[in-house]
């Protein structure tokens, strides 16, 4: 039990993953087991061994691949030995896409053997396997299965060509989860198509609630809706104290920008110095998304009333979060890239959906007493004149 | 379940009415529809009485002028040309010795409207954020039983025409919650009408049922409509000079012109089917189907007879 346990959380300062560090220079010995873990140290803790884990249990997805990747790369900057076993236990795409993400900054691994663990084996440990194989220089990749406990070499079978083309694109140093991202809307875009036309769901345009989901990704789930929530209300609140200011509307979303920027900086700059986890990590991508949120919010006010507008950006938000959960549960980000016919799939059901005539069903709602039958419904009596 | 079937079957939703009706037509009438001020062009080039327009300002430079010459003016409405749901729309009742008179709060100062001006001109309310021609119109004089109704603003009827003929009819008033404005979104109380008798059958706001006007309390159900029957002719006739099937026509009467189009809406809401407790999709499917008369007192006498027919969801 001498294992050092490195404890990975957003929690650590760390290095960004943004900076590429030079890879280490001096010839390390090489040797031990390094572990990439999702899991709390309750879970695994005995079973370890004389391992060094990296272990990120941040609730989403794409933040435990962050924190992962910058683990990895300061561990291998930095640690006594080059790791002989990197062995990648995470229950998602997490640990791979890491490994991933470090192999994209130029590292390489020529004296480790790789042993991804798939609790389900399947395509996604198979071809992401694959494309680990190809980029990251190691010795050897096994991907482990259920009933195949020794490991085998990853086998995507007709991904192969797949494989090839992402693992291209991580040798050129294109950011693998990013690509995967941008591959997500268009099957978010169902998910709000769905919201909208099926159910009725009032949302600041198409896109509000996809971008405004990348960013609750980024940011993670709490502190994305705490930013939401606070720039709506600062958009409401706001606006009563600048009408006496009697702006022109150009002039007043300038000055909400302007609020919300210095908000945001508040937030990160205090937050960080408080020691909140996460939000030192936020990013400039998430901020922008959000902060645009106060043009739709300020004008929906003004042409919408107050009503409409907070409806439409609890709407938003909903669909948001779900858009959220399904890429943070079903880690549709290592999923596309792995099926792309995922893609296929939503444009057909979207392009269904967009010719349906059928009833939405707040309108059920809307009309559920109108269509009642005049007897026994309470209708109020004529008044004589 | 029999009561989901019937808003399934009879009642028309936003896909439906976006795919049938809306997705169908044509790109330039919807742009003149779309307009208030070609709307209002061409309306009077086809002889349809509308509401007088006193001015319009496009540029930002005419707005200080404009104002100063509207204070001498009397009652008038502000409305941006490409609005939509009634937004920008400022009822302003005179001038006073502290400024515009409004119907619900404190009188506004010149500067504020001049403001509002800019926000129009600038294109804060058009659809897509565009540049926009402010409309200035004159504030009708209502009828009696429609200015005992609205204290705050002027109801309008809208008259909802499929294929010349029209089909349902609803009062929109304002009240203190939308501060006077006609517009259901904004907290206005919707009044539907028989198609046939004129008279107020039911009334909602927001999803309740009313019998009196929740600020004033005046009875709002059983009151015969002022001018009826013109009402329907000139919506019908109005909606026949545009290449649209499904229309709104907003509808005012004035006490002495009698009734005036104030503007046509490409897109008609379909809370019309609340207020009046009758599903619309069956009914323009039955319409669909049938020779339409040239003659308009026939279209509405067949919009009427549809209106009371026995086949009628809820009915």
């Amino acid at each position: 039990m001498v294992a050092l346990v490195v404890f990975v959380s957003a929690l650590a300062p760390l290095a960004r993953a943004d900076a590429p560090p030079r890879p280490p220079t001096v010839a390390k010995r090489t040797g031990g087991r390094l572990i990439l873990s999702d899991a709390s140290p309750a879970a695994t803790g005995s079973s370890a061994g004389a391992a060094r884990i990296l272990r990120s249990t941040a609730p989403t997805r794409l933040v435990r691949e962050r924190a992962l990747a910058r683990a990895l790369l300061a561990e291998l900057a930095a640690g006594p030995s080059r790791p002989a076993a990197l062995i990648v236990a995470t229950r998602d795409g997490a640990g791979a896409m890491a490994l991933l993400d470090v192999a994209q900054h130029g590292v390489r691994l020529p004296d480790t053997t790789v042993r991804i663990v798939s609790a389900s084996g399947g395509v996604l440990a198979e071809t992401l396997g694959d494309v680990v194989q190809r980029v990251s220089g190691a010795r050897a990749v096994l991907v482990t299965g259920p009933e195949d406990a020794a490991g085998h070499p990853p086998s995507p079978g007709r991904r192969r060509l797949l494989a090839a083309l992402w693992a291209g694109a991580v040798r050129s140093g294109v950011p693998l989860s990013l690509l995967g991202m941008l591959l997500c809307m268009p099957v978010l875009a169902l998910v709000v198509v769905v919201g909208r036309l099926a159910i009725g769901v009032h949302t600041f345009g198409t896109f509000g609630p996809i971008i405004i989901a990348l960013a609750l990704l980024t940011t993670g789930l709490g502190w994305g809706v705490v930013t939401f929530v606070m720039i709506v209300g600062v958009g409401v609140w706001m606006r009563q104290l600048l009408q006496r200011l009697a702006l022109q509307a150009v002039a007043r979303v300038a000055i909400l920008v302007t609020l919300v920027a210095l908000m945001m900086s508040a937030l990160v700059v205090g937050g960080a110095l408080l020691g909140v986890p996460g939000v030192q990590h936020f990013g400039v991508f998430p901020m922008l998304v959000m902060a645009h949120l106060i043009e739709s919010v300020s004008s929906a006010q003004l042409e919408l009333g107050l009503g409409r507008a907070l409806a439409t950006a609890a709407g938003t938000l909903a669909l948001a979060v779900v858009c959220y959960a399904m890429v943070d549960r079903l880690d549709l980000i290592s999923n596309v890239l792995v099926r792309p016919e995922l893609l296929l799939g939503s444009t057909g059901l979207t392009v269904l959906l967009g010719r349906w005539h059928g009833m939405r069903l707040v309108e059920y709602v809307r009309f559920w007493r109108a269509a009642a039958p005049p007897d026994d419904d309470a209708r109020p009596e004529r008044l004589a004149s | 379940m029999a009561r989901l079937q019937r808003v399934r079957r009879h009642f028309l939703g936003l896909n439906r009415r976006n795919h049938r009706y809306l997705a169908r037509a044509g790109a330039v009438a919807l742009r003149l529809v779309d307009d208030k001020l070609s709307t209002k062009r061409h309306l009077e080039r086809h002889g349809i009485p509308t509401t007088r327009l006193l001015a319009t300002c496009e540029r930002h430079g005419a707005i200080t002028p404009l104002v100063a010459r509207l204070a001498e003016t009397g009652a008038f409405v502000v409305k941006p040309a490409r609005g939509a749901r009634g937004a920008g729309v400022w009822l302003l009742h005179g001038c006073g010795a502290a400024g515009f008179r409004v119907p619900v709060g404190g009188p506004v100062s010149a500067g504020r409207v001049a403001l509002h001006l800019a926000d129009v001109v600038s294109g804060a309310f058009s659809r897509g954020r565009q540049p926009d021609t402010g409309l200035v119109e004159e504030m009708i004089r209502p009828h009696a039983t429609v200015r005992r109704w609205s204290p705050y603003g002027v109801a309008d009827c809208r008259i909802l025409v499929f294929r010349g003929v029209p089909v349902l009819a609803m009062m929109r008033i304002g009240t203190r919650r939308s501060r006077g404005r006609g517009n259901l979104h904004a907290g206005a109380v919707g009044v539907g009408i028989d198609l046939v008798s004129g008279q107020s059958v039911h009334a909602e706001r927001g999803g309740h049922a009313l019998t009196a006007h929740p600020d004033t309390g005046v009875p709002l159900l059983g009151r015969p409509m002022p001018a009826w029957r013109e009402s329907l002719l000139l919506a019908a006739r109005a909606a026949a000079t545009v290449p649209l099937d499904l229309l709104g026509v907003d509808v005012l009467v004035d006490r002495r012109r009698g009734p005036l189009v104030v503007e046509l809406n490409a897109r008609p809401g379909l809370t019309i089917q609340v207020t009046n407790r009758v599903g619309v999709a069956s009914l323009l499917e039955q319409l669909a189907g049938v020779p339409i008369p040239a003659d308009v007192g026939e279209r509405v006498a067949l919009g009427q007879r549809l209106y009371s027919s026995p086949c009628r969801p809820y009915s």
